[in-house]
């Protein structure tokens, strides 16, 4: 059992030489379609199963995650720590009241925050991986910047939202695609250099390996040690697919199909397949500067997030990583 | 040529019931209609033509309990080939007298540091690719064993550290432990 501290900013928190928090990432790749929601009620359904939680607005240039949180004005931004004002990012965690959660907001007027440079993305990179958390939720914006794909590709719990609009749906296998074949980068050099050459024969041109399953099979085929090495890393870590704003009986359908569909491309079937209803109840949540889930404890979409939280972190028990 | 499986392509067990085949070609077929919202913008018409013929050729054989029966007999001796070529074609990364040593025998943590040079990574690269400090990497490179306290996160950084230099994570951690719990 995890000890229950009063806030994720107190020093007795975080204890030396204690391992990396977990990272768990949000995307979607268009904007609109639940991921703040997702990330701040996940961490507060997580924080109240006695986690230390403390979720990270990387959407920049787009942040909003505190308005979900209660929060009209953020007292600290990352855009003090990007601009070096201030030289740790745990100094910017804002504590949520009465609850294991903390904020690091991502709220700025900056222009220049919303493109980060590589060296200050890789300066975020780290210093997340250094809070004092037992979870790290990083909200993303949308899009499919190398920034946000590092992000994605940096967590340990990768969990797409999709909304059932044929432009959600597009942008979320555009944004999967992009972070699957970026993470196949992150590999030895002759392996990597294997998947070059394998991306640019022609049995790609002509659309015979029209999966990444397909690439990674064939290379698998000529050299059994690299093919082992990619698929290794297509499932190195966990990922979800959330279908948020349900309305009809043929979104959950979407749920089952997109699931498959991630098999057939990828190799890998999500670890989880979670459905959120359309519900008035969050916008008057957010319009009355409430947490949804402290709000409607009982109300379906919170059960699921709390479900969901225990589905993750049970795989996670079991296959020995939590 | 490759047999096509069948069963993963509807996403079912080998032993499905025959309402499971049904249910799961339904949901295969819908998934890769010209319509479908799920599919969307991933294949062109001429490729989702080309996976629903696989699936309706997948669903006529399995639906039908001859053709299945010739099909799983078929598909479970092209696995065993494929199985005692794999078996052939394993050859994890050895390096130096690795390559000698058997089962049972140590893997020294100089050579799990040529396995990782010999592959172009950086002590740093590794420790960012991997998350295990660097100190902790030099340990396990130099044996330094005293600042290796557990033995079974020992195993699992190995496990990491293999995977990592196309090495076998199981034989890997396992041979180095021996040299753990020979000093233990």
């Amino acid at each position: 059992m995890l000890p229950m501290v009063a806030s994720p900013t107190d020093s007795t928190s975080a204890k030396p030489g204690q391992s990396r928090p977990e990272i768990w990432a949000i995307a979607s790749g268009k904007g609109g379609v639940g991921k703040s929601f997702i990330a701040s009620n996940l961490g507060l359904a997580l924080a109240q199963s006695g986690k230390r939680v403390i979720a990270v607005d990387l959407d920049l240039g787009g942040a909003n995650l505190h308005t979900h949180l209660g929060i009209t004005r953020p007292k600290h931004s990352l855009s003090h720590f990007i601009h070096g004002k201030q030289p740790e990012l745990s100094q910017l965690i804002e504590s949520l009241p009465d609850t294991n959660m903390g904020i690091i907001s991502g709220a700025s007027d900056h222009l220049e925050v919303a493109n980060l440079k590589h060296f200050q993305k890789q300066k975020i990179m780290r210093h997340l991986q250094k809070l004092p958390a037992d979870i790290v939720i990083l909200d993303l914006g949308a899009g499919t910047t190398y920034n946000t794909l590092d992000f994605f590709n940096l967590a340990d719990q990768c969990i797409m939202s999709v909304i059932p609009e044929p432009t959600s749906i597009e942008n979320s296998h555009r944004f999967l695609k992009c972070a699957m074949y970026r993470k196949l980068r992150d590999v030895p050099n002759d392996t990597k250099q294997l998947v070059k050459e394998m991306l640019t024969s022609p049995a790609i041109e002509s659309g015979k390996l029209n999966t990444l399953r397909k690439i990674i099979s064939s290379i698998h085929s000529k050299a059994p040690t690299h093919g082992k090495i990619l698929q290794a890393k297509v499932a190195s870590s966990g990922l979800h697919l959330i279908v948020n704003q349900v309305r009809e009986p043929s979104d959950f359908q979407l749920g089952y199909s997109m699931a498959l569909l991630w098999k057939h491309f990828y190799g890998k079937k999500p670890d989880s397949l979670s459905f959120i209803n359309h519900d008035d109840s969050i916008i008057k949540s957010l319009c009355e500067h409430k947490k949804y889930l402290l709000a409607h404890p009982h109300s379906r979409n919170s059960v699921q997030l709390k479900h969901l939280v225990r589905v993750i972190t049970g795989q996670q028990r079991e296959h020995g990583t939590g | 040529m490759e047999l096509v499986d069948y069963y993963d392509i509807l996403d079912i067990p080998r032993d499905a019931s025959s309402t499971d085949i049904i249910r799961a070609y339904r949901l295969a077929i819908s998934t890769y209609d010209t319509n479908s919202q799920a599919s969307y913008s991933m294949f062109d018409d001429e490729q989702l033509q080309e996976i629903r013929k696989d699936i309706e050729e997948a669903f006529r054989t399995l639906n039908h309990s001859e053709k299945r029966k010739v099909y799983d007999s078929l598909l479970k001796t092209a696995e065993n080939r494929a199985t005692d070529q794999r078996d052939k074609n394993v050859h994890y990364l050895n390096f130096g007298d690795e390559s000698k040593k058997s089962s049972g025998q140590i893997i020294t943590g100089e050579q799990l540091k040529s396995m990782r040079k010999s592959r172009g990574i950086t002590l740093a690269a590794m420790a960012q690719r991997i998350n295990i400090d660097i100190r902790t990497l030099q340990a396990i490179e130099e044996e330094d064993l005293n600042q290796l306290s557990d033995l079974n996160q020992l195993r699992e950084m190995l496990q990491r550290y293999a995977s990592e230099v196309g090495g076998d994570p199981l034989s890997i951690s396992q041979e180095y432990s021996l040299l753990y719990n020979q000093q233990v």
